[in-house]
């Protein structure tokens, strides 16, 4: 029993390492002060100031906007990429998939700057679609990377019989294929929009000037005033809190549905 | 129903193209101006400098000793973590492992500016301790993606084959030594690729915890391209491009190594 | 289900693409795309970026509509360093009608031919109420066709005097003296700090200068251009002592920063900071406003830098529409409003501009400062006394020495110029500073450790290859 004390312990320990700077900062979003340390008495202001601050609402849009468009497009090419490599012949496949894993284990910075180069090459004025190609390219391969054990795990001689039963290709591989893999895809989707919503390298250096996303504006702030802007507290304590509650609902969820297969059995 | 007959495999096609465009011809681009001087001619005058000078090497070795040192660090502490998270006897939900991930899900300069002003209100600033600052950043922010594969990993690890070494009369550490760690070395592996190669190449970190005094091969390449030396730049980045390629040649081995090994027993 | 599904994803898409692409693209309206340094215009933004009021570039525009009866936009975007500024330009990254860079990188570009000739008749403000000081610098130094003047200033020390000795700081050797150590700040820009490196070095020489002019042995011009030259040299052997100087001034400061120095010293996170004159206003200001405190600012004996920022036109500029705002922003009003919220030197004199200098700082008790060499010629008769302009000040070594600094000041700053084609040597030399440099003997030590750690790893893994395979054709 003392085994397991000490390991709670360990734990414990680790996850207050992790969220010290977080659970700081959320107690510093309270109070209107300007460095962290000072307590000023409890208010709501930076979180007024924050909604009413136009500059990290425009940021805040943007990175949204720029995570799902890029993730939609990435889920969708990379997608139809899976499928079309596992059902390649050897030599594609093969080429392909080391293709595919390049900007993976690429420096972030050296995919930046490659399309950077490519950018400037081309004599492209940068813009909303230079910053999601940046984007694509960064996720696509995490896509494949989802989709294609799922179709590894797929029984195979399933489209040989929806083919045999008179099945064309195309509803073959819509009817069939496609809800196999659909999970693959999904998590591949939101792996997608993670790396994307947390992006800095590959978005400061492909996009237009005026755009900024939560990340430049972060890292523009930070570095020019010297700490965090008080604003900024409420707005990670705020991310924190959403994605504490989306946490807590997936868990909820997926005991429900444990629930329901015990049940069912 | 569409009429159009297409085979699966020229669903690679999009993406085929998509990897070409954006992933392949920036590369080469990057090699093709490694290897061209100012006047645009062949030469193999930026390798030259590069390892003539003493300050791009040590740039080099400082990076790989801080990689290497954050590697080991982050994989110290998350080993034990994932240990206890996967083992049922001393966690029964996946809430707590999720906790782990979660910090990856907040945007990461947000987490590196929180870090920095804690680490400043406690007296532990980039001023004076840059590399004591900046190593806290890394393992920080690298910490769940060592944590997160090593669970994967043990997760799937035959708990019977532990038993079997007990039942052969191996004690504790014996049992640990040769056959935990082995069997969970895949995980070990992943880990390190995750955290070794962006270490290495980050900037961010070492800018924003280090005051701006500490020299990453990250923070070289960048300098150079913003200052318009884009051919020293493009060298020190292929370079990089070949020692991620080494490293991925050298665990390619280790992991076929590993199957060969599980399959045997 | 999965068709209409795809299908509404490709329209989602659309619609984003869509309302993303067509905002660049080219409407009724005109655009003037401004270029800028952050923090350096009427925003009518507050310290954390809130909406308070009108910024310049949104009364410009009204007045333009009034003017012309046409709508304009503005876009203006914002810039770090003169460095990333060029290279968003050469790039092409993002084209501009208008961008304020300093005064080397004009020389720069002005070499590459990367710029649209100025009419100066399109700007009458300007000409009229323009400093002859800085058109007299902006002559000689050969920027008139190129570049308008937009803000001004020297570098120096902003410090605590509190926490710092006066006759300390009267020179650049401060930041390595070790009684200060970790509590200053340098830029993390390779032109700025390399000035103070080269003051380091040639200290003996630039007391030498100033000594000969305090006894009026050289004049004020003379002066200024030795200083000029001897700032600028970037030989072989300079570069050499520099680095060193910098080597042993990087261990015994905090760090280097790009913008937060003007408010760590606010703070109290360090004692003294380079800084640009306006930074240091700024300061003081804050320090005043906040913390009650009183910061000081310093040229230091042996010399500096006046720098200027100007307006140029990059090739392909709309020149109509940003002479136009230029000349807007060169009426002595709005150059008080500028320099009012971001605290730097206007190059616009005239009699605003004297009048609100003597609002700010003057006082009747005051000793008298002689700024004839910055106002000569833009200001009505009433403003003068015996035909000079004279301001009575009491609190020197603050904000409006920052701000207008004397003739004895002025004449120990040089002009900074473009590293040319030394621009890679500095550089490397820059990034040796930076990085910490381990002795070659080492560096091939661990190499040949680490390449025989690896062979061995190869050769044990082959022969546990070749052991297995032994074993299972046996079993």
């Amino acid at each position: 029993m003392v085994k397991k004390g000490f390991a709670k312990a360990y734990i414990v320990l680790m996850l207050l390492f992790m969220y010290a700077p977080l659970i700081v900062l959320a107690i510093f979003s309270f109070t209107n002060t300007q460095n962290i340390g000072t307590w000023n008495g409890f208010s709501f202001e930076l979180y007024a100031l924050m909604f009413k601050n136009k500059d990290i609402m425009e940021a805040l849009y943007n990175t949204l906007m720029v995570a799902v468009t890029s993730s939609i497009v990435a889920t969708i090419l990379g997608t139809l990429g899976a499928i079309g490599i596992f059902y390649s012949g050897k030599r594609i496949k093969k080429s392909m998939e080391a293709v595919s894993q390049i900007p993976v284990l690429n420096a972030e910075i050296v995919t930046a700057l490659s399309l950077t180069i490519l950018f400037v090459f081309v004599g492209v004025e940068f813009n909303f679609i230079t910053l999601l190609i940046g984007h694509v390219v960064l996720t696509i391969p995490f896509v494949v990377l989802s989709v294609t054990p799922k179709l590894k795990q797929m029984d195979p001689s399933v489209y040989e019989a929806a083919l045999d039963l008179g099945a064309t290709p195309n509803m073959a591989l819509w009817k069939v294929i496609m809800p196999e893999i659909v999970p693959g895809v999904f998590s591949g989707f939101i792996l997608a929009i993670t790396l994307s919503l947390d992006d800095y390298i590959i978005t400061a250096f492909t996009r237009n000037n005026s755009f900024q996303t939560l990340s430049t504006y972060v890292y523009g702030a930070t570095a020019r005033k010297g700490a965090l802007p008080p604003a900024l507290r409420a707005l990670s304590t705020i991310i924190f809190a959403v994605i504490l509650i989306g946490l807590i609902i997936v868990n909820v969820r997926t005991k429900n549905n444990n629930g329901i297969i015990k049940e069912r059995r | 129903m569409s009429k159009i007959r297409f085979s699966r495999k020229q669903l690679t096609l999009p993406y085929a193209l998509f990897l070409l465009f954006f992933v392949v011809f920036p590369l080469l681009l990057i090699i093709y101006y490694a290897f061209t001087g100012n006047d645009g001619t062949l030469t193999l005058n930026n390798f030259v400098t590069f390892f003539s000078d003493n300050t791009k090497l040590s740039v080099l070795l400082i990076s790989a000793i801080i990689g290497f040192g954050n590697t080991a660090l982050c994989l110290l502490l998350g080993y034990p973590v994932a240990m206890i998270l996967s083992n049922k006897q001393y966690n029964n939900s996946k809430v707590i492992v999720m906790l782990f991930v979660m910090p990856m899900w907040i945007n990461f300069v947000l987490r590196i500016a929180a870090t920095r002003d804690l680490l400043y209100w406690i007296g532990i600033n980039g001023g004076e301790y840059p590399y004591l600052a900046t190593m806290i950043g890394m393992v920080y922010n690298y910490l769940p993606f060592t944590i997160l594969p090593l669970y994967t990993t043990m997760l799937k690890m035959d708990k019977s084959l532990i038993e079997a070494s007990y039942d052969l009369g191996a004690n504790k550490s014996q049992t640990f030594v040769k056959t935990i760690i082995p069997m969970t070395m895949p995980g070990v592996i992943s880990a390190a690729t995750m955290v070794f190669m962006p270490t290495m190449s980050s900037f961010v970190i070492s800018d924003v915890m280090g005051e701006n005094k500490i020299q990453l091969i990250g923070n070289t390449i960048q300098l150079n391209f913003e200052q318009g030396q884009w051919h020293s730049g493009s060298l020190i980045a292929l370079i990089m491009l070949i020692i991620i390629g080494i490293s991925m040649l050298l665990t390619k081995n280790v992991q076929k190594q590993e199957n060969v090994r599980g399959s045997l027993w | 289900m999965k068709k209409t599904m795809i299908s509404l994803f490709a329209m989602v898409v659309g619609v984003f693409l869509l309302t993303n692409v067509t905002t660049s693209a080219a409407e009724e309206t005109l655009t003037l795309r401004v270029y800028n340094w952050y923090e350096y215009i009427e925003d009518g933004k507050d310290e954390d970026g809130n909406k308070i009021g009108a910024s310049v570039m949104e009364e410009w525009a009204a007045d333009y509509l009034e003017r012309t009866g046409k709508t304009v936009t503005v876009v203006y975007d914002m810039f770090e360093t003169n460095e990333l500024m060029l290279n968003t330009l050469k790039t092409g990254k993002t084209t501009y009608d208008l961008v304020c860079p300093s005064d080397y990188i004009i020389q720069k570009m002005i070499r590459e031919d990367m710029l649209e000739k100025i009419d100066l008749n399109k700007m009458p403000n300007y000409q009229e109420y323009a400093s002859p000081y800085l058109k007299t610098l902006f002559t000689e130094n050969g920027w008139e066709d190129y570049a308008v003047g937009y803000m001004w200033g020297t570098m120096g020390f902003i410090y605590n005097p509190e926490k710092v000795s006066e006759e300390d700081i009267n020179s650049w050797s401060i930041l390595w003296n070790e009684a200060y150590k970790n509590r200053a700040t340098a830029k993390n820009s390779v032109r700025d700090t390399y000035i103070i490196g080269v003051f380091y070095v040639y200290k003996e020489e630039l007391d030498q200068l100033a000594s000969d002019f305090a006894e009026g042995k050289i004049d004020a011009h003379t002066y200024q251009r030795q200083v000029t030259t001897i700032m600028n040299r970037t030989d072989a052997e300079t570069l050499v002592k520099v680095e060193e100087a910098l080597n042993l001034m990087k261990e015994n400061i905090y760090g280097f920063e790009v913008d937060s120095g003007k408010k760590d010293i606010v703070t109290g996170k360090i004692d003294i900071n380079f800084a640009w004159s306006g930074d240091a206003v700024y300061a003081m200001d804050t320090a005043e406003e906040e913390n009650d405190m009183e910061l000081n600012y310093i040229v230091p004996l042996e010399g500096s830098n006046v720098w200027f920022d100007g307006w140029v036109m990059p090739k392909g500029a709309n020149v109509e529409l940003a002479s136009d705002f230029v000349n807007y922003l060169s009426s002595p009003e709005v150059a008080v409003k500028n320099m009012n919220k971001i605290g730097y030197t206007s190059a616009i004199a005239g009699d605003a501009i004297f009048d609100q200098i003597i609002d700010w700082y003057g006082d009747e008790e005051g000793v008298d400062v002689d700024l004839t060499y910055f106002f000569q010629g833009t200001l009505s008769e009433d403003k003068l006394t015996d035909g000079k302009a004279i301001v009575k000040i009491n609190e020197r070594g603050r904000q409006f020495d920052a701000q207008y600094p004397d003739e004895e000041i002025i004449a120990r700053c040089g002009v900074m110029e473009d590293f040319g084609d030394r621009n890679e040597a500095v550089l490397e030399m820059w990034q040796r500073v930076k990085g910490s440099v381990v002795s070659l003997w080492i560096i091939l030590g661990i190499v040949v450790v680490i390449a025989g750690g690896v062979v061995i790893y190869i050769l044990s893994n082959k022969s546990k290859k070749v052991r297995n395979k032994r074993l299972s054709k046996r079993a």
